[in-house]
């Protein structure tokens, strides 16, 4: 078994307006990796450049080890993929789908995809079109989830889902890394559903990774200051990783908090960063600022 | 490969129910007038509908965005593209078989074929080798709006190219281009023979079809979705 379930090095895609520059990422097996990053940062780039959907201008991918180019049907037999909007032919049901997709993989067990069907509440016999969007996006989970796959990749898989169904849905991803031979990718703007369910967070910002790391070192080792302006007159510069000033002072971001705690004292407060905090100081603190 | 086409069939059973049974029907238009038309013009317009029946499967998959959830499945493009023609043939020429099958049980559409099957037959192989080889391409890479707006761009440029041609007094050269290309025709045809005439034919629709394929590839291979 592979140490990484998916490497991508020096990779680069160009949109007008879009560049993703010299990507590195590695998705290690048997674990949850989350990609967050705004909207537009490149998440859903990243993703179909996995699974080829968009051609990549330089750069290597390699899924289970393999090429994802040279091995294309190989890799992707062992993926299942949940794109950010589904889209199939609008007058098909579940159960066409079902009948359809299924002799495409070897571990595709129709009980296992009637029966998440039924769990996640998708009427067999009722066309696409005719679903609500989060509905939608249960079939696919349910498609993504029936052949047995060793990776799930998942672009923005709780858009449009309600809090239950995704609380629900991250039980179900957990059972499934049980086995350690599974490995998930999974790519959000909402950070909630990752605090507790990544082992490791990727965060993008306008195409490029800005870190890579286990969710417990964000946890242990990152605090968000709050303070005072002058607070930041404290910090370790290289330390901070995103400002963010409002009205009742600053808060910084930084990846030592206890060196932090040394250098401000016992009187500034610093917290625990949530995900939101890392995303919201790191990709949206500077705006913040100059908008105020 | 087989899957693929499974998969269209499946996916796409109701346009292929309702468009196919379009196809049956619409021949029967041709009867109307008094004169019956040649064979040929029988077999080309039945040919014509029983293509439009795979490529409305590419149309609909591209009007759906379907493209990319079939791209995601563990295929590579090239096995995808070369469904699209395997599937292309398998589809409208299936369905071609059946309409001019069953059409044979209306006396009317017997009568057409005492002209010549044999020559009926052969235009139906090329109507439906030279719709595939050009609309196949088209589609994949423009879908059915772009199809349609290709076609009507088509017939506009025709409409112009002949007022050219009136205007300058071209259209006798156009008229003597033609009449010579069909001589060249007639005379091969009679210098090979029949045989020979229809393994001629039938090798240029798979060059053809083998060149559509290699363009439609290239095309697929490139295309972000």
């Amino acid at each position: 078994m592979e140490d990484n379930v998916l490497e991508i090095r020096g990779v680069r895609k160009r949109y007008p307006g879009f560049a993703m520059r010299d990507v590195d990422l590695v998705v290690p097996t048997g674990h949850v990796t989350g990609l967050i990053g705004p909207n537009g940062a490149g998440k859903t780039t990243l993703v179909k450049l996995v699974m080829n959907l968009i051609t990549r201008e330089a750069g290597e991918i390699d899924v289970f080890g393999l090429d994802n180019l040279l091995h294309e049907a190989a890799v992707k037999a062992r993926i299942g993929f949940v794109y950010d909007e589904p889209s199939f032919p609008h007058d098909v049901n579940a159960r066409d789908l079902g009948r359809a997709i299924g002799p495409f993989y070897k571990g595709w067990s129709s009980e296992r995809y009637r029966r998440l069907l039924g769990e996640f509440g998708v009427p067999e016999r009722k066309r696409f079109k005719a679903l609500s969007k989060g509905m939608q996006m249960k079939l696919a989970l349910a498609i993504a989830l029936a052949h047995d796959a060793d990776l799930l990749l998942m672009d923005e898989p709780t858009a449009g889902l309600d809090l239950e169904f995704r609380r629900d849905l991250l039980e179900h991803l957990a059972a499934i890394l049980e086995d350690e031979r599974k490995s998930v990718l999974f790519s959000t703007h909402v950070t909630s559903d990752l605090e507790r369910f990544a082992d490791f967070i990727t965060l993008i910002r306008d195409g490029e990774i800005v870190f890579s790391l286990p969710t417990s070192d964000l946890r242990d080792a990152w605090g968000v200051v709050r303070g005072a302006a002058d607070v930041l007159d404290h910090l370790d510069a290289p330390d901070v990783r995103g400002v963010r000033t409002g009205p009742n002072g600053v808060e910084a971001l930084v990846a030592n908090a206890s060196l932090a705690r040394r250098r401000c004292g016992p009187e500034v407060v610093i917290d625990r960063p949530s995900l939101d905090d890392v995303l919201v100081l790191m990709t949206r603190g500077d705006s913040y600022v100059e908008s105020h | 490969m087989w899957n693929l086409i499974r998969k269209d069939l499946i996916l796409g059973h109701r346009t292929l129910i309702v468009n196919g049974s379009m196809a049956l029907v619409a021949p029967f238009i041709l009867l109307l007038p008094d004169e019956p038309p040649p064979v040929i013009l029988y077999v080309l317009y039945v040919g014509l509908m029983c293509t439009m029946l795979p490529v409305g499967l590419i149309a609909k998959e591209e009007k759906f965005s379907a493209t990319a959830f079939t791209c995601s499945l563990p295929m590579t493009r090239r096995d995808i593209v070369t469904s699209r023609y395997l599937g292309g043939w398998f589809i409208a020429g299936g369905s071609m078989a059946v309409v001019l099958a069953l059409g044979l049980t209306v006396g009317a559409v017997r009568d057409l074929w005492s002209d010549g099957a044999s020559g009926g037959l052969l235009a139906g192989f090329v109507i439906l080798g030279l719709t595939i080889a050009i609309v196949i391409p088209f589609t994949i890479r423009f879908g059915m709006n772009g199809l349609l707006f290709g076609l009507v761009g088509l017939q506009v440029l025709g409409m112009v190219m002949f007022l050219l041609a009136l205007a300058t007094g071209g259209l006798d050269a156009v008229e003597r281009a033609v009449k010579t290309a069909v001589d060249a025709v007639g005379s091969y045809h009679e210098g090979v023979g029949p045989i020979g005439f229809a393994a001629t034919v039938i090798l240029g629709v798979a060059v053809l079809n083998w060149l559509s394929w290699k363009a439609s590839l290239r095309i697929f291979r490139t295309r972000d979705l």
